[in-house]
């Protein structure tokens, strides 16, 4: 079987070299990536809110591209320097004009609605980034929205390149205003709206709560998480490697993903807070689990077959490995 | 649950209806009622009354699927809205269709049928649909170009009708 | 309802003979596309687009149709970034697979298509319908010999939202679109039970960009006839019985296997599933020429269940088509004294 001989360029999505062609602070802690692919070839379009995965030097983390993804020659990215060190850091810090990243991607996880009627677009600090993809994709496609930003004063990204957007932008610079705003424009959107939302854990729930309390079903209600609520260190544990029969420890505060890989049991991870499923491993039996991610529906958890190892936990877990 | 062509078991595409009114949804908050012919009275008044002070509700009761006022009802609605219908099945169809058009989803509709032996046919050959009086899988002339249908079990939620075809082909076979 | 004309060699040597054993039963037939399979007299399956000696005839055939029916090419409102995603994928796939005529460059915010085969030099602004001289979808669709149907994906379901089905074998696009994939094959009888279309299904909603996969479905048709759709089934629909009384040679003339490849494609840009389905036409007369299609076509025509010969459309005339493969094989291969 010959597959894929004559593969438009276009359509490549896997691991790629681009250059770094520009890196410019947006806000102090922001930078803003334009990225030219090495091989000067096309590039893959992609769907409003989808998100490419960049190898850093601390490992590979996913961030939103910011264009409408039609037909692009380039991908933008915008980064948020976090406390912790890891791959933003090595972002803001180590590359420059020039500098060459290997990309996986696109990847669409937070993808439009192409049926809505109307979108209500709420962004909290660096979510802003899916977001002014989405508001840019309705944009060229004549759609209609409105945009709600939270953002601590003097930390907004791409403020102006949202409030350019052509729809109408509600901006809120304290919890309390955005829980108002979030339940204002909650009630008064016209049938067939959907909504989207990223940013922090706890804008996350409180946008879940108003748009339910606001008769939304479930099926308006999209998001995106990238940051899970701080998760507890948990309890040491041991896990069994089937294949080998090997004991690994899980030490309280370590990951399983982190235990397994210091033992010597590569997992392919990505994005290390139980979102985007790539560490998923299956699991031959436990004595119990403890789901702490975002992906398993909950007959998946019911099942007690597969765990995501880079947050989950359990206690005698035989991982299928 | 969504009331409208689940698939049926039996492998067709054909609307399943429930066997009594679906009761009102407590999670809506504002509600759009719509009952067609004098069957349906009973039933939304059932409904009226459940809403009670859910929520603001708005009634609409007519003989006859009428788009231009269903239109108008479904576009002063605000998204929180469950949308309950009731009539006979052509005009239940029909408003469950234009729902769907405005952007409601399943979760947001309910409805009840009063009588099940008319339905909404398109014609394959003038494109044109009408109510006629016939069961899937069963036989109908067309209103507009007078073909014999055969009206298969196959229903477009989107549209809201069954399909016609011309009958005398296949009785050749 | 006459004869085949001559067919191009193309036509015999290409076709995608859909039998891989003596039984036919639905299955879940999905393989990645551009693999190359070979036949007793050629291969066919390097293109995901096909163009063979029939494409001006066949696109010819397809505008006639739209005029005569504009419901044949029909997206529901939403679809618009679905259907210029369409377009320019294919553009794109025609460009690759067929550099010597065909070309899509860039040029700034702008492209420049060119099909030398039509004559076609075509510059147009992405997703600006007015620099197009039709919508995207059939303009793409006047220029493939492929029916196309696109599929939204949303509520952990398909929609088929919008297409351009010309040459549908006893269906209705018109009717369908807007259904969701289950909803389509609804009137298959025999399909819901085996659980083939929901796993179908579920393969769709997991397919990737940049990873193509095709099936083949297959049926018989009387006459080389493209459009066998229900909105004519009183043009076509009598040639069932009237099959039965013709002689022998008008049989093998008339009657043909009629090959779908379809292919499967996961749009990038609007995350759409494009369904292209292409349709090929043999006549049984030069098929039982070729004597492993021969014996392989009589052997599944005479195992499949009386339902699934009812739903093809066979019924009536499927035993006599098993007669006349038979005939022709004891005719040119004599079996032992």
């Amino acid at each position: 079987m010959i597959a894929a001989t004559h593969q438009h360029p276009a359509y490549r999505v896997g691991s790629r070299e681009f250059v770094v062609a520009a890196a410019e602070p947006v806000t102090p802690e922001v930078r803003h990536l334009v990225l030219m692919p090495r091989d000067g070839g096309p590039v893959a379009p992609y769907q409003a809110g989808s998100h490419v995965v960049v190898d850093t030097a601390a490992g590979r983390n996913a961030y939103s591209l910011t264009g409408d993804g039609s037909t692009p020659d380039r991908y933008e990215i915008s980064v948020l320097r976090c406390r912790d060190g890891g791959g933003s850091a090595w972002i803001h810090d180590e590359l420059a004009p020039g500098s060459v990243v290997t990309i996986e991607g696109p990847r669409a996880m937070f993808a439009p609605r192409y049926d809505q009627r109307h979108a209500l677009l709420v962004a909290g600090g660096i979510g802003i980034t899916p977001i002014l993809s989405h508001a840019r994709y309705l944009a060229r496609w004549g759609g209609t929205a409105e945009i709600i930003y939270s953002y601590r004063p003097g930390a907004a990204a791409h403020l102006n390149e949202i409030r350019d957007a052509g729809f109408p932008v509600h901006e809120a610079t304290t919890v309390a205003r955005t829980r108002e705003l979030l339940a204002e424009r909650f009630a008064d959107q016209p049938l067939g709206t959907h909504a989207y939302a990223c940013g922090p854990a706890a804008m996350l729930e409180t946008y879940r709560e108003l748009g339910l309390a606001a008769g939304w079903p479930e099926s308006r209600l999209h998001l995106e998480r990238f940051q899970l609520a701080d998760l507890d260190p948990g309890e040491p544990f041991t896990a069994t490697v089937r294949s080998t029969g090997a004991r690994v420890a899980v030490a309280a505060g370590t990951s399983l993903l982190d235990a397994l890989s210091e033992a010597g049991v590569a997992v392919a991870s990505m994005c290390r807070q139980g979102v985007c499923g790539e560490c998923r491993v299956g699991v031959a039996s436990a004595a119990s689990l403890d789901h702490r991610d975002a992906v398993l529906t909950p007959a998946e958890r019911d099942a007690a077959d597969s765990i995501m190892c880079c947050v989950s936990r359990g206690t005698d877990v035989e991982v299928d490995l | 649950m969504g009331t409208i062509a689940e698939v049926a078991p039996g492998g067709l595409s054909l609307p399943v209806w429930p066997s009594e009114p679906e009761t009102v949804d407590a999670t809506g908050r504002s509600y759009l009622l719509l009952g067609f012919g004098p069957e349906a009275a009973s039933v939304v008044d059932t409904w009226a009354r459940d809403v009670g002070a859910l929520g603001p509700s708005t009634i609409v009761r007519s003989a006859r699927f009428d788009p231009a006022a269903v239109t108008a009802a479904l576009a002063s609605t605000r998204c929180g809205v469950r949308i309950m219908v009731a009539g006979p099945q052509d005009d239940v169809l029909m408003t469950l269709a234009a729902a769907r058009e405005s952007g409601a989803e399943p979760e947001e509709l309910r409805s009840f049928v009063t009588r099940t032996d008319v339905l909404p046919v398109f014609c394959a050959h003038c494109r044109a649909t009408n109510s006629v009086e016939a069961v899937p899988g069963g036989i109908a002339v067309c209103p507009a170009c007078a073909t014999v249908l055969d009206v298969h079990p196959h229903l477009s939620a989107v549209r809201g009708s069954f399909l016609g075809s011309d009958t005398t082909a296949r009785e050749l076979t | 309802m006459t004869t085949s004309p001559t067919l191009g060699p193309d036509l015999v040597q290409g076709f995608p003979f859909p039998f891989p054993t003596d039984q036919y039963r639905y299955s879940t037939n999905v393989e990645p596309a551009r693999g190359v399979v070979g036949t007793p007299v050629g291969q066919w399956g390097d293109a995901v687009v096909d163009i063979d000696s029939e494409y001006l005839h066949e696109l010819a055939e397809r505008a006639r149709i739209l005029e005569r029916d504009p419901s044949r090419a029909t997206a529901l409102g939403h679809m618009g970034p679905a259907c210029w995603d369409t377009m320019l994928t294919l553009m794109r796939e025609l460009a690759t697979s067929r550099p010597d005529v065909m070309s899509l460059v860039r040029d700034g915010e702008q492209h420049v298509w060119t099909n030398r085969l039509l004559g076609i030099e075509q510059r147009f602004t992405y997703a600006d319908d007015s620099t197009l001289p039709t919508d995207p979808l059939r303009y793409i669709a006047s220029q493939v010999q492929e029916d196309l149907v696109l599929l939204d994906q949303r509520d952990d379901d398909l929609w088929g939202d919008a297409g351009v089905v010309t040459f549908a074998a006893d269906w209705s696009f018109g009717f369908d679109v807007g259904m969701t994939f289950l909803e389509i094959h609804g009137p298959v009888p025999r399909l819901r039970e085996t659980g083939v279309i929901t796993r179908a299904r579920d393969f769709l909603m997991r397919l990737q960009p940049g990873q193509p996969y095709r099936r083949t479905n297959w049926t018989l048709t009387i006459g080389r006839r493209l459009d066998v759709s229900t909105e004519i089934y009183h043009e076509w629909g009598p040639d069932r019985p009237r099959i039965l009384t013709v002689s022998d040679d008008d049989f093998g003339r008339e009657v043909h296997l009629r090959t779908e490849v379809q292919h499967l494609i996961r749009l990038e840009e609007s995350g759409a599933v494009l369904f292209l389905i292409r349709t090929y036409l043999l006549p049984l007369e030069v098929l039982a020429t070729i004597e492993p299609w021969r014996a392989r076509t009589a052997a599944v025509l005479a195992d499949l269940p009386d339902d699934m010969a009812d739903y093809k459309g066979i019924a009536t005339f499927r035993d006599r088509a098993v007669e006349w493969l038979h005939s022709r094989g004891a005719r040119e291969t004599p079996r032992d004294a």
